[in-house]
């Protein structure tokens, strides 16, 4: 309908009905995949391969964090990548 | 000179009686003045504890009026009064005597009740022309006559018992007697019977309206449907997906979902229409078990079970009950 490629379409919230046989959801296209890097949300990039999850844990990411509060300017990255590695 | 004397003459004969009463006043006026000034002079006319104010306007007057006669002298022997000094003086009693009025007005009570007192030697307390306050007659707190005290205990009686101060406001129900209470209970409970689905299919059998077929008659169901759909329409107009919470999920599964056998085999309980006073009403068994759980915990004892305290009677009323529903229901069911 639309002739586009499939990498602009991005489909999400899926509802499927009671019993079975029928389900219901949303679809976005986009006319550029810049767009669509642009605008869409990062999980649904990394859904259709366009991205990459983030290997590190919620933990670390929330103590890294937490670590770099605890010194001020430039030291933050350092402070929090050397922390990390530790 | 003709009309000057034509005037005299008209006014003659008037001029000259006029000119008698003055004298015959004159006369008069003389004769209480001099009876007067005697009565002043015997000191039969003591002014010296009475109202000062009244003596003022006394000694003024007689002023006013020994000036007045001055200035009429003076214009009856021909002579002028203008620049005389006693005009001056009138003037200033004069307004010395209009000051005087409003205050004599203030004093007029005063003045009438000393008069009053002059004239009538006894004095009534309770007399209601007094407008000075009796104390007396005031009830007193602190009564320690002996005659009341009697009445005074019951009193102190009646204050002691303990009355709870009114905080918190509550729904005003003065007017509403509890017979008409009672009657809006019950009218509220027969509505609720009427609306049942038995009280339906009859109405649809005797009734000589054509049938409706409609999807479903159930207000709840419809209400249900109505919010799922509103739903519904709200999540593709704005592409997402709203959180269903877990009452939701139940009525949705309770809508879509196959009932439970209750619902099917139990039938509603009819017996409000004939129900005379509230306690004939049926109550729901959560309410008749709480009341009872709070009984039982109040006195300390252990929970017993309803079907005990049932009395044989309301068994016999149930059946009789049920057995009206199931001749309603059976061409239902056999249908």
């Amino acid at each position: 309908m639309y002739k586009t490629t499939p990498d602009v379409i991005f489909c999400f919230g899926f509802h499927t009905q009671f019993g079975g046989g029928k389900t219901t959801g949303f679809a976005l296209i986009y006319d550029t995949l810049d767009y669509a890097k642009k605008f869409e949300p990062k999980y649904r990039l990394v859904r259709n391969g366009l991205a990459e999850r983030v290997k590190t844990g919620r933990k670390q990411r929330k103590e890294r964090k937490n670590r770099m509060k605890k010194v001020r300017g430039t030291a933050k990255a350092k402070v929090g990548a050397a922390s990390g590695k530790k | 000179m003709m009309c000057k004397e034509k005037v005299i003459a008209h006014d003659l004969p008037e001029a000259l009686a006029h000119l008698n009463l003055v004298k015959d006043h004159a006369y008069t006026a003389l004769t209480t003045v001099n009876s007067l000034l005697q009565r002043v002079q015997d000191g039969d006319l003591p002014t010296k504890k009475g109202i000062t104010i009244l003596e003022v306007k006394n000694h003024m007057l007689l002023s006013y009026l020994t000036n007045l006669t001055f200035l009429m002298w003076r214009k009856l022997n021909g002579q002028k009064i203008s620049g005389e000094t006693a005009v001056e003086r009138l003037a200033e009693y004069r307004t010395v005597l209009e000051k005087i009025r409003p205050i004599e007005q203030k004093l007029k009570y005063q003045i009438d009740k000393l008069i009053k007192t002059g004239t009538i030697e006894q004095l009534d307390p309770d007399d209601p022309l007094k407008f000075k306050a009796n104390p007396d007659s005031l009830i007193s707190k602190l009564a320690e006559d002996e005659d009341e005290s009697v009445s005074d205990e019951e009193k102190e009686e009646k204050s002691n018992i303990y009355v709870p101060p009114k905080l918190s406001a509550v729904h005003y129900e003065g007017d509403e007697t509890e017979h008409d209470r009672q009657q809006r209970i019950l009218e509220r409970a027969r509505k609720r019977v009427l609306s049942t689905s038995i009280m339906q299919e009859l109405r649809k059998e005797y009734s000589e309206a054509p049938e409706e077929i409609k999807e479903s008659v159930d207000f709840q169901k419809e209400t249900a449907a109505k919010h799922i759909k509103e739903k519904i329409n709200y999540e593709e107009e704005y592409m997402t997906r709203l959180t269903v919470t877990k009452k939701e999920k139940n009525a949705r599964k309770k809508l879509n979902g196959m009932y439970d056998l209750d619902h099917l085999t139990t039938f509603e309980d009819i017996s409000a229409l004939d129900a005379e006073a509230i306690d004939d009403l049926p109550m729901k068994k959560k309410k008749k078990l709480a009341k009872k759980q709070m009984k039982m915990k109040k006195k300390g004892k252990k929970k017993v079970s309803e079907k005990e305290d049932k009395p044989p009677q309301d068994h016999l009323c149930e059946f009789l009950g049920l057995f009206k529903t199931i001749e309603c229901k059976k061409k239902l069911l056999l249908f």
